[in-house]
């Protein structure tokens, strides 16, 4: 009984030298935005969490009044803005639940954002799935912004991601696929990209609007460096080669007449084939595609296949108009192999691979893909007729 | 009473042997070399040393009273025995430092990287200890209990990262050549040594001498699929 | 001569030295009667009858050894061809006029004494250098009624009661098996109190009964008042916090056992049976699972395992998780729990402490109030006190869930005593993970497994039939296979291993479905 009451002690001494940090100890980051001042110094804006009123709960005291503490600091690099913000904040700042990692264009361009993937992944609390995005204005008011439903914003934008397969408009980036592609021998970044936008309106404040947080495209990064922006249209195209595309809304115009046609498409098939003759890359992209008709605005009756078939060569048309754009714009312009075209061809050819390796970023901006896009619309069965009486 | 292990005990123990460092360290350094062939070389690894188990397995029946290093006291001698009985613990002693590593690295790294080394030996030690004080038959049960956390650590790092699963990351097989991929496989094989060295040991303690070969086969089939499942997600999640 | 040697010696043939050493031996103790009378017509022969007040029947004594003493002839009592001395009258008395079903002759004062301590009368006659012990047991006891320890929704009601005779007949009503042996012995040198031991000859392994009676023997103590005192004296592993004998009050349940080539020890005085060899598995066990449907049975088995992984280590990873692994909680929980927690001022390992230490308070004075009052203390201290100090501030609404919970599922295991253990068992866990994280908690955890792994309870190993591993076994373990699958008795029964006949799955007739069918097609057709 005397020893135990001697060892007892020691074990709670032991657990100071283990690193305990109890849960209200920490200053939960929610989300964190890296931007750029004047001095050229980083300004780290992390948003952090105040669980007593995120929980709005009467059984636990220590409300403060809002969810949400938003604070920034400065400093010379990364880790200097960190300590920085360690000087006034009255809990250790923790980094495991951060929802997202939001980096200033300007950041991305001239400072490259190894720093940002070196400190996370070299932080052990931190999670490999946190989503990592550039935004062409200040990360720190994407930080402060209320957006969405959340009552914490970091959840939003996460959820904004989560469920961003619907639009097909960024891609899913997330600290690991980020790395992956970072460290990958035969591969080459790219983020999403999010902006402000008026969406929302305050009917307090004689309905002003309200910006939130949007998807608007992607980045394209040549190792650790951002060199420029896919839009919209040439992201659905990029979107093909680097996620599975489980479904995507292709909107039209009628083919005689004025109206809006959407189509959904279903099932999807995509598939990137090398080829190499005579010491010469080519690549076919096929595409296949079964398409539902979403929306119909077109006084026409749907009875004829002639004119379901001339709606599945349009969206043809319209889904190898989105790729062509989107290669022009990263051969053309970017010269950067953003869409794995190099990992695909080492795949196939892995001896042809090593001759090309060293070369491939100049062979790159001129390699010839071949396009084909089948999309077949299937027959609406119950509903042949627009619902807008034809005028006749 | 003599100590008696049954052959599902035998079959858990080798499994149990080989897992830890298995899909720890030795992958970690056969992705470094081999990068999306490391499925395949784990594999082959398993295959070279199935062989060894049985050629083992063949050598001990032939006295199966006797274990590895009785077997060589009565061909050499009590000189022979104490040499090979020294040379079994360096190699144990050595082999252990490894997973040891293993283990250490991986508890100090993902949970506790504030605590000081030498607590996880400490304790390691104090654990270590009482097993052995609980002699093999316990230790063997308790391998059957390392099998079933095998198992539900597997199926659960299965669900994880099936999700981020991509069968293009295989391409292209056998990117370093069949030699290196032979070459490279001394990593795995060095943990399938310790197995073969303890069923070198515990082979005479095992009951029904005659499904001694199935069991022994059966060990590394089951502890080869439950390790080669790492490097093929590894592969197909990261494409090292 | 002192009393000790006085109590060893041999009857003299004298009733009144016999008798005067009686007294002396027992002091002359109140609750001791005596009753003095003479042989019908045969005036010079006095006999004495000792009986001890409250624990015999008057009336038997009356009708089955005082009136056909006194009024039966002189010459059925005694032959005037012959002296009226020693083994001939005693001969006469045992086999002619005592009509009592249960009569013996004791030659020394040890053994009539302890007779007669143990609720027989004790009659002693002239001329004999024999005493005479009738059975006359009348005892008040309580009568058989539902177990309050371990009731049931469907099964019997009937539970073990402090008498041993009554708890031996309720389990040889289960068992009308000609080779179901009940073995007697006495142990405690001064309360000298019944054990029997009762298993099926055939069924029971070689070897085990002898070393069930050897440790029995082995126990040299002056009292046993309970079973528990048995328990701990034939422990296999005294030191360790597992209960490695089970204990019970079901009838039902320890003829089940026995049918499994268990052994059974009863012990006077206490309603709680005690089974050997014990597996830690069986704590698990309600007698319900047998009784009702095996998929509800099963089911029920399962939660009861949830349970009891539950009640080990939920305290433990909770406040592993909150005080080391806050990145391993989903983001939500995280803010959850840290809204929880924004106002107390203990870390989680006190908290946790602390409000467990308060929960067994609250059952342990729940258990010892008289019943109407109990049910207020836990009112009061689980109801008024648990929502003040939440509201307060002092403990988190988080931990008062978690303790809260590991309590009920700790109330699941059907066992007292494997419940027990599993509290105890709790708080080194809960240290250990409290403050050196996932390795203080792996380390104790796999302590308690290999402890529990190295156990033996009479040459079976505790933790099987899981680790090690019997096939068969596995059908009554984490499940309840239905009967007739279980066609043979476990491995713990060796010899007749065969409990049922083949083919034992229900099913109808086949003849009777094919005319139907046959029936069926004519019509259609």
């Amino acid at each position: 009984m005397k020893r135990l009451l001697v060892i007892l002690p020691l074990f709670f001494l032991l657990s100071s030298c283990i690193g305990k940090e109890e849960i209200n100890d920490l200053a939960l980051v929610m989300a964190v935005g890296f931007d750029k001042n004047e001095e050229d110094e980083i300004v780290i804006t992390a948003q952090i969490a105040q669980p007593g009123d995120v929980r709005g709960d009467a059984a636990t005291a220590g409300q403060t009044g809002s969810p949400l503490w938003t604070v920034y600091a400065e400093g010379k690099s990364i880790f200097e803005a960190i300590r920085n913000i360690a000087r006034f904040s009255s809990r250790r700042v923790y980094w495991a639940h951060n929802f997202i990692i939001v980096v200033n264009e300007q950041v991305a361009k001239e400072d490259g954002i190894v720093d940002v993937i070196d400190f996370f992944n070299r932080n052990n609390q931190l999670r490999m799935r946190t989503w990592i995005v550039i935004t062409e204005g200040e990360a720190k008011e994407i930080v402060a912004t209320q957006t969405g439903l959340e009552v914490i914003t970091g959840e939003s934008l996460d959820k904004l991601f989560r469920y961003s397969r619907i639009v097909a408009e960024a891609p899913r980036t997330d600290i690991m696929t980020l790395s992956a592609a970072y460290m990958g021998e035969h591969t080459q970044p790219y983020l999403a990209m999010v902006s402000l936008k008026n969406h929302g309106i305050d009917a307090e404040k004689e309905f002003g609007d309200v910006p939130q947080v949007e998807l608007s495209g992607t980045a394209i990064l040549k190792n650790d460096k951002m060199v420029g922006k896919l839009n919209q249209r040439g992201c659905r195209g990029f979107y093909w080669f680097v996620e599975t595309v489980e479904s995507g809304i292709i909107p039209l115009t009628c083919p005689e007449e004025e109206g809006r046609v959407s189509v959904e498409l279903r099932e999807n098939r995509f598939e990137l084939t090398p080829n190499y003759k005579n010491g010469l890359v080519s690549f076919d992209v096929s595409v296949d595609s079964k398409a539902d008709l979403v929306e119909l605005g077109c006084p026409t009756e749907m009875e004829h296949s002639e004119v379901v078939d001339s709606l599945a060569k349009h969206v043809e048309t319209e889904l190898k108009s989105e790729i062509e754009a989107m290669l022009s714009t990263i051969q053309g312009e970017f010269k950067v192999d953003s869409i794995r075209l190099g990992r695909t061809f080492y795949g196939k050819f892995p001896k042809e691979w090593e001759g090309l390796k060293d070369d491939w970023e100049d062979l790159f901006p001129n390699v010839p893909i071949n396009i084909d896009v089948s999309v077949e619309i299937n027959d609406p069965l119950l509903l042949e007729n627009p619902t807008r009486p034809s005028k006749d | 009473m003599k100590t008696q292990l049954s052959n599902g005990m035998l079959i858990a123990l080798i499994i149990n042997i080989v897992y830890a460092k298995g899909i720890g360290v030795t992958q970690g350094i056969i992705a470094r070399q081999a990068g999306g062939d490391m499925w395949i070389i784990t594999f082959l690894s398993a295959m070279i040393c199935l062989g060894f188990m049985v050629i083992t397995i063949f050598i001990i029946r032939r006295s199966p009273k006797e274990n590895m290093m009785e077997q060589a006291g009565s061909m050499v001698g009590k000189c022979g025995e104490k040499v090979v009985a020294g040379l079994v613990f360096l190699f144990f002693v050595g082999a252990f430092g490894g997973v040891m590593i293993t283990v250490v690295y991986h508890l100090q790294d993902y949970f506790l990287p504030d605590a000081p080394t030498i607590l996880f030996i400490i304790v390691s030690i104090v654990v270590g200890l009482y097993g052995a004080y609980a002699g093999i038959e316990v230790i063997a049960r308790l391998s059957m209990l390392g099998v079933f956390s095998i198992v539900i650590l597997n199926v659960l790092i299965l669900f994880g990262s099936l999700s981020y699963f991509e069968i293009r990351h295989f391409l292209p097989i056998m990117r370093n050549g069949v030699m290196k991929a032979f070459l490279i496989t001394e990593h795995h094989n060095a943990d399938w040594a310790m197995a073969i060295m303890m069923v070198s040991i515990l082979l005479p303690m095992v009951k029904e001498q005659k499904k001694w070969v199935g069991s022994g086969v059966r060990g590394v089939v089951y502890g080869a699929l439950f390790i080669v499942l790492w490097p093929i997600l590894n592969v197909g999640v990261l494409s090292p | 001569m002192g009393i000790k040697e006085k109590y060893e010696q041999n009857f003299h043939n004298s009733m009144i030295l016999n008798i005067n050493d009686i007294e002396e031996i027992l002091g002359g103790s109140s609750d001791i009667k005596k009753r003095e009378f003479y042989l019908y017509e045969a005036s010079h022969i006095k006999a004495t009858l000792f009986f001890i007040d409250g624990l015999v029947n008057e009336e038997v004594i009356d009708k089955t050894i005082i009136s056909p003493l006194i009024t039966k002839s002189y010459e059925s009592i005694l032959d005037k061809t012959r002296p009226a001395l020693g083994v001939y009258l005693s001969e006469r008395i045992t086999k002619h006029l005592v009509s009592n079903p249960s009569i013996a002759t004791v030659s020394k004062f040890k053994d009539g004494i302890d007779g007669l301590l143990s609720g027989q009368s004790l009659l002693l006659v002239d001329f004999c250098e024999e005493a005479f012990l009738i059975s006359t047991p009348g005892w008040d006891a309580r009568s058989v009624n539902e177990p309050q320890t371990e009731p049931v929704i469907r099964g019997p009601k009937d539970g073990f009661v402090e008498k041993l005779s009554t708890n031996t007949a309720l389990v040889r009503r289960r068992i009308k098996d000609p080779f179901f042996r009940i073995e007697s012995l006495q142990l405690g040198e001064r309360s000298k109190t019944e054990i029997a031991i009762g298993y099926i000859e055939g069924i029971v392994r070689d070897g085990l009964v002898d070393e069930v009676k050897q440790r029995l023997q082995d126990i040299k103590i002056d009292a046993i008042i309970e079973s528990g005192y048995v328990e701990e004296l034939i422990n296999d592993a005294p030191l360790s916090p597992f209960v490695t004998v089970q204990g019970t009050e079901r009838p039902d349940k320890v003829s089940a056992e026995v049918y499994e080539g268990r052994v059974a020890i009863f012990v006077d005085n206490t309603p709680y049976v005690l089974i050997v060899p014990t597996h830690f598995w069986q704590f698990l066990n309600a007698s319900d699972d047998y009784y009702s449907h095996y998929l509800i049975g099963s089911f029920y088995r399962i939660l009861r395992y949830i349970a009891f992984v539950v009640s080990l280590t939920l305290p433990s990873i909770y406040v592993m998780l909150v005080s080391f692994h806050i990145e391993m909680l989903p983001t939500p929980l995280a803010i959850t729990i840290a809204a929880g927690r924004e106002a107390i001022p203990f870390p989680v390992l006190i908290e946790a402490l602390a409000m467990e230490i308060a929960f067994e308070l609250m059952r342990e004075a729940g258990l010892r109030m008289p019943k109407p009052v109990g049910q207020a203390v836990s009112i009061v201290g689980s109801l008024i006190i648990g929502q003040a100090a939440v509201d307060a501030g002092l403990v988190s609404p988080i931990m008062v869930i978690v303790v809260a919970t590991t309590g009920i599922a700790s109330f699941a295991i059907p066992n007292y005593d494997a419940s027990y253990s599993l509290r105890l068992l709790r708080f080194p866990l809960l240290i250990a993970s409290g403050t050196m994280d996932l390795l203080g908690f792996a380390a104790i955890f796999v302590i308690i497994i290999i402890h529990a792994l190295s156990l033996r309870s009479f040459g079976e190993p505790f933790m099987s039939p899981i680790l090690p591993m019997y096939g068969t076994d596995m059908k009554d373990t984490m499940v309840r296979m239905p009967w007739w699958s279980k066609k043979n008795r476990p491995t713990t029964a060796k010899g007749d291993t065969k409990r049922e006949g083949s083919n034992q799955k229900p099913a109808p007739p086949k003849s009777n479905s094919a005319s139907k069918d046959s029936q069926k097609n004519n019509n259609s057709n």
